[in-house]
Parts: structure tokens; C-alpha cells; sequence
């Protein structure tokens, strides 16, 4: 810093003396021309030759006359200049000297406000950069001006959002892996005694009906029964299987816009009382995904939105659409939204608003699960009515390379 | 008395002058002096209208204005100023020298001397008129000082029109690459200093202190 500003005052020095110094040479010769004596002795000669021709030629004197005056008017205008030359010489230098002074002045005052704000920059580029290795999140002040510094800063911001989605994510897969094993175990442990269970039922209620021949109705009735409950039990360790068996997406390239359509005319009929609208821009929406689980996933949420409804008519709106590096969709109802209290909990298993006996709560944490093996991610956004759910993915084309 | 004080614009002419200075008779001051009528009136030296510079200037054919300032005290101790000033004009095709003298109280006298000796001899024998009635104390010590301005402010204002005109003649054909005159931003900043520049300043001053006298001077 104190070499810079050694450096500039020395350029500045150097700049001015030089100036002067050609300038004093080229002022010198201009009003010197001016006030030249030999000039002035030419004039004043001429003046006598006026003179001296009026003299010898009267009939003219009139004429010499006013040529006369006219060489005394400019030999009157020299003699000032000479007797003021020197100020007139020193005012033009000094003028021109002040102009380029502040010429020099303001470009150097601009030069270290930009050097200062240039290092107070550097120094806010630091601590993001710092925050970034913290792992905190970056908003960078940055970003307002796009010179190198500001678009370094708004790369910090970006790798900072990318890191943090990622990290979200991250989490959100180790949880829902946990109770994907927890529903395994379960589903494993009720699975084996239940279909012991059954087996050992049927052949104790076989050998009642050898022992009591007369009770062979009281006994099919009881076998149905304890077969239909076994059943309930069956289906629920199903469920707990087709949460913890989610298969690996068979990844491959589809237009996502395409798809939504496709799926709102398949599926127009599904939901009595829905209504499927799809919203396709024409916009190409290429991203990589399994065609089977995505269905899987709308299906889900088609299946919430309609019980959603109760009864009433419903629309369904879904749309695509490529922001960036990324596509987007929202999948969105008009129904009556979800409440608060369960918003946050939401993708967690086992969250659910219907009564006991009718859902496990698993089918949103299905959705989760795909989007985020799917590289993308799955949230509930803010509507005015209903709730719209959007899926994110990363673009097709950018996954490619 | 005191000795003449003189002021010099620049160094060769002071080191001239100084030289001249000390061949000058001694005793050769203003004589400021009442007359019977009570007024006041100045009788200014010859060396000052025949040192070389003044010589010079006056053969220039510019209008040379000897301004005369005197500073006194009444007979309250106040302090009383009174001033006149004597214009010389050497008018080159006549070759003589026409003398306007404006005395302090106004009043303007012009005249027609033919040559330098008998503008040497007018100077040094007609006493210029300070006040009527003298505001002066009699004998009190008056300041007496006597600056020479080269030319006349019609002749200054004739002068710094010509070289604004030149000049922004000069610097349009410059810039248009050809003879029209049209205006240029520079103008009013070369105006400016021009107008500074060029203007009226005393090249050259006396100063004495001397005593007002009761009668003329012999």
C-alpha cells in the first residue's frame, strides 16, 4: 500500500514537472512571437515610412494617414502584450497546470477508492470463502457488482446453495434409510411368526374338525375369521416391504414435460372426481429418471390430492419446466392444503392426517425417497389454495456432461 | 525629509533605476504646499518623469497614467487622502505629447506639449492641484506616493478583445481545419484569462514623506 502510494505520487510529480516544463516552452513561444521586439521595430518603421510618404506624396496623406493608425493600434496591442506577457504566460500555465492537476487528482482519488473498496471486497470474498469451509451457508454481498470479484463471489454462493441442497439431501436419505431398515426388520419379524401363524391355525382348526364333526360350520366360520385378520397383518407387512424393498431407479433420458402429459391422459380417468390437467409450454424438459417410479410417485401423490378432495371435484395440475441447470415440476391441487402442524414432518414415515386403520403414512416418504435417489428432491412449496408439491431435478443434459 | 521609497515590477529595471536613484540630486522630492487661498497643491520632481524606463514608456504611443495618492491628517488627526492623476500620451504622427491632468478635485486640464524637454519643464514647474480648501494640517508630514500604469483601460479593453479574437480565430480554424470561426468551450475559460492577465497594474512607484509647506517652493 505505502509503495503504491509512493509510486503514484511520484507519477504524479513526474507527470506535472513534465508538463510545465513543456508547456513553459510552448507559451514562451507564442506570446513571445507576439511581443517579439523585432516585430515591434518593424512596426514602428513602418510607421515613419507612413509618414515620410504622406510627406513626399500630400495628395495621399489621408490614406497614409489611416495606415498609420492602423500599424500604431497594432504596435499599441504589442506593447501591452509585452508589458504583460509574462502574467498573460503564467496564467495560461497556471491554468492549464491546475486542469491537468485535477485531471491527475480525480483519476487518482478514483484509483484508491477503487483500490479500497477493491480490498474490502477481497477481504468479504475471504470470509465467505471461510464460511464455505465451515460449512455455513453464503449469502455474498458480492453479487452486486459483475466484475471478477463479484463473479467469484456469486460462484462461492452457488457451490455454497449446492452444498447445502446436497447436504439436505444427504440427510434426508440417511433418514429415511434408517426407517427404510427399521420397516425391513419389522416386516421381516412379523412376516416369519405370521406365516407360522397361519400354518399352525389350519392345522389345529384340521384336527378340531376330526375330533368335533358336528362343529365343522363353528369352525370354518372361526377359520375365516382368524384368516381374514392374519390377512390384515399380511398386507401391512407389504406395505413396511414395499417402503424398505424401494428398488435402485433405472436411470435413462425422458422428457419430463412429455411424460406429465402422458400420465395426465393414462391416468384422466383414475380418481373419480379428479381432474388431471397437464400444462406442457412445449418446452423440452429432458431429465434422467425411471419412468416406473415416477409413476409410482405420481400415483402417490394423485392418490393424497383425491382423498384430499372427500368427495368433492378436484383438478390436478401438473407442469414442467427447465430453470437453469435444473427442471422443475409442480404437482398441485386445488383441495384444502395440509395443515401446519404436519408440514414439517411431512416426508417423514408414518406421518399421516387420516384416521388410524386407513394409511400408514409411508406413501409421501416413498415420493421422498425416489426424487432423492433420482439426484433431485421432492418439497411442498406455498400455494394461495391446495398444496403444491415440487419435484426437482437435475437437467438431463447437464448429467450427461 | 525622507528619501524617496521606489517600487520596481522587475529586477533589471529596479537595478537600473537604483542606479539612477542615487545619481538623482538629493532634495529632489514633491513639494506639497498650501497657497494663500487655502488650497492644497503638489509639485512632483523631475526624476520622475526622467528615469529611462519612464522615458521609454512614454515614447511607447501608449496612454502612461501617473497616478498620485497623498495621505495626511487633518486638523482633527484624521486621516484625509487626496489624490490626482496625469495622463501623457506621445502621439506618434504629431509627434508631441498631449497631457490630460485631472487635480483632485476633478476638474480635467488637457494640453500640447511638442517635445520631451518641455514636457521635462512643464512637470517640474506646474504644481497639481490636491484640494480646495486643504483638508490638510499645515506642516504635518504627508505620505506621497506616485505609480506609473502603462496604459489606459480603453486601450487594455481594445487589447484583450484582439487576443480573445485571435486566439479563438486562431484555435477554431485549428480545430474545423478551415477558415470559419465558430464557437469553441475554451472560450470562456481563455476569456477569463485574458482578462486577468492582461490588465492594468502599476510598472513602476515612488514613495516619499514630506511636510506640507506653508508657501511654494522657489
Amino acid at each position: 500500500m505505502k509503495t503504491r502510494t509512493i509510486s503514484l505520487i511520484l507519477v504524479v510529480v513526474v507527470t506535472l514537472t513534465g508538463f510545465a516544463w513543456f508547456f513553459r516552452q510552448l507559451s514562451f513561444v507564442s506570446v513571445g512571437l507576439a511581443a517579439n521586439s523585432e516585430v515591434q521595430r518593424a512596426l514602428r518603421q513602418s510607421l515613419s515610412d507612413q509618414k515620410s510618404l504622406a510627406r513626399s506624396d500630400p495628395s495621399h496623406a489621408a490614406l497614409y494617414r489611416q495606415r498609420f493608425e492602423d500599424v500604431r493600434l497594432l504596435l499599441t496591442r504589442m506593447e501591452i502584450l509585452s508589458l504583460t506577457g509574462r502574467k498573460l504566460t503564467s496564467a495560461l500555465e497556471g491554468t492549464l497546470l491546475a486542469l491537468v492537476a485535477l485531471v491527475i487528482a480525480s483519476g487518482s482519488i478514483i484509483y484508491l477508492i477503487e483500490h479500497r473498496r477493491r480490498e474490502r471486497r477481497l477481504v468479504q470474498l475471504r470470509e465467505s470463502l471461510m464460511a464455505l469451509s465451515r460449512g455455513e451457508p453464503v449469502a455474498s454481498p458480492l453479487r452486486k457488482r459483475r466484475d471478477l470479484i463479484g463473479r467469484i463471489g456469486l460462484m462461492i454462493e452457488s457451490t455454497s446453495n449446492a452444498i447445502d441442497r446436497d447436504r439436505r439431501r444427504m440427510r434426508s436419505l440417511e433418514h429415511l434409510s434408517s426407517w427404510q431398515e427399521a420397516a425391513r426388520r419389522h416386516a421381516h419379524e412379523i412376516r416369519t411368526p405370521l406365516t407360522a401363524a397361519r400354518m399352525e391355525v389350519a392345522r389345529l382348526l384340521s384336527w378340531a374338525g376330526q375330533q368335533l364333526p358336528g362343529e365343522q360350520a363353528a369352525l370354518a366360520s372361526a377359520q375365516a375369521s382368524i384368516f381374514e385378520e392374519l390377512e390384515r397383518l399380511r398386507a401391512f407387512t407389504t406395505a413396511f416391504t414395499s417402503f424398505a424393498m424401494l428398488s435402485p431407479p433405472r436411470l435413462v433420458p425422458l422428457d419430463l414435460a412429455r411424460f406429465l402429459e402422458d400420465f395426465a391422459g393414462t391416468f384422466a380417468s383414475a380418481w373419480p372426481g379428479l381432474r388431471l390437467e397437464s400444462q406442457h409450454g412445449g418446452e423440452r424438459c429432458e431429465v434422467m429418471m425411471d419412468a416406473n417410479l415416477m409413476r409410482q410417485l405420481l400415483v402417490n401423490l394423485a392418490n393424497n390430492s383425491a382423498q384430499a378432495c372427500d368427495g368433492r371435484t378436484g383438478l390436478l395440475r401438473l407442469r414442467a419446466w427447465r430453470e437453469g441447470k435444473q427442471v422443475l415440476a409442480d404437482v398441485a391441487d386445488d383441495g384444502p392444503g395440509i395443515s401446519a402442524s404436519v408440514r414439517e414432518r411431512l416426508f417423514e414415515p408414518y406421518t399421516t392426517t387420516r384416521q388410524i386403520g386407513e394409511g400408514m403414512g409411508l406413501g409421501l416418504s416413498i415420493c421422498k425417497k425416489i426424487m432423492l435417489d433420482h439426484g433431485g428432491d421432492l418439497d411442498l412449496v406455498s400455494s394461495e389454495r391446495g398444496a403444491t408439491f415440487r419435484l426437482t431435478f437435475p437437467a438431463g443434459d447437464e448429467l450427461r456432461g | 525629509m525622507a528619501p524617496a521609497q521606489v517600487r520596481f515590477r522587475s529586477a533589471p529595471i529596479a537595478c537600473l533605476l537604483a542606479l539612477l536613484g542615487a545619481a538623482a540630486p538629493r532634495g529632489d522630492v514633491p513639494h506639497v504646499f498650501a497657497r494663500p487661498d487655502g488650497a492644497i497643491l503638489i509639485r512632483l520632481p523631475t526624476s520622475s518623469l526622467t528615469g529611462d524606463r519612464v522615458k521609454t514608456q512614454l515614447r511607447s504611443g501608449l496612454t502612461t497614467a501617473f497616478v498620485l495618492l497623498t495621505k495626511g491628517r487633518d486638523s482633527e488627526n484624521h486621516e484625509r487622502k487626496l489624490g490626482a492623476r496625469v495622463e501623457i500620451r506621445y502621439e506618434l504622427w504629431d509627434e508631441n505629447y498631449i497631457v490630460v491632468v485631472i487635480d483632485g478635485t476633478g476638474l480635467r486640464e488637457s494640453r500640447t506639449i511638442d517635445s520631451y524637454a518641455h514636457l521635462v519643464d512643464w512637470w517640474s514647474r506646474s504644481p497639481i492641484l490636491l484640494g480646495a480648501p486643504s483638508p490638510l494640517r499645515q506642516s504635518g508630514a504627508v505620505a506621497v506616493s506616485l505609480e506609473m500604469v502603462p496604459f489606459s483601460p480603453e486601450e487594455e479593453a481594445d487589447t484583450q478583445r484582439w487576443l480573445a479574437h485571435s486566439l479563438n480565430t486562431s484555435s477554431s480554424r485549428a480545430a474545423s481545419g478551415q477558415g470559419a470561426a465558430s464557437p469553441q468551450p475554451s472560450e470562456g475559460l481563455l476569456d477569463i484569462i485574458i482578462g486577468t492577465a492582461i490588465h492594468r497594474q502599476a510598472i513602476l512607484s515612488f514613495h516619499w514623506d514630506v511636510r506640507v509647506e506653508a508657501s511654494p517652493p522657489k
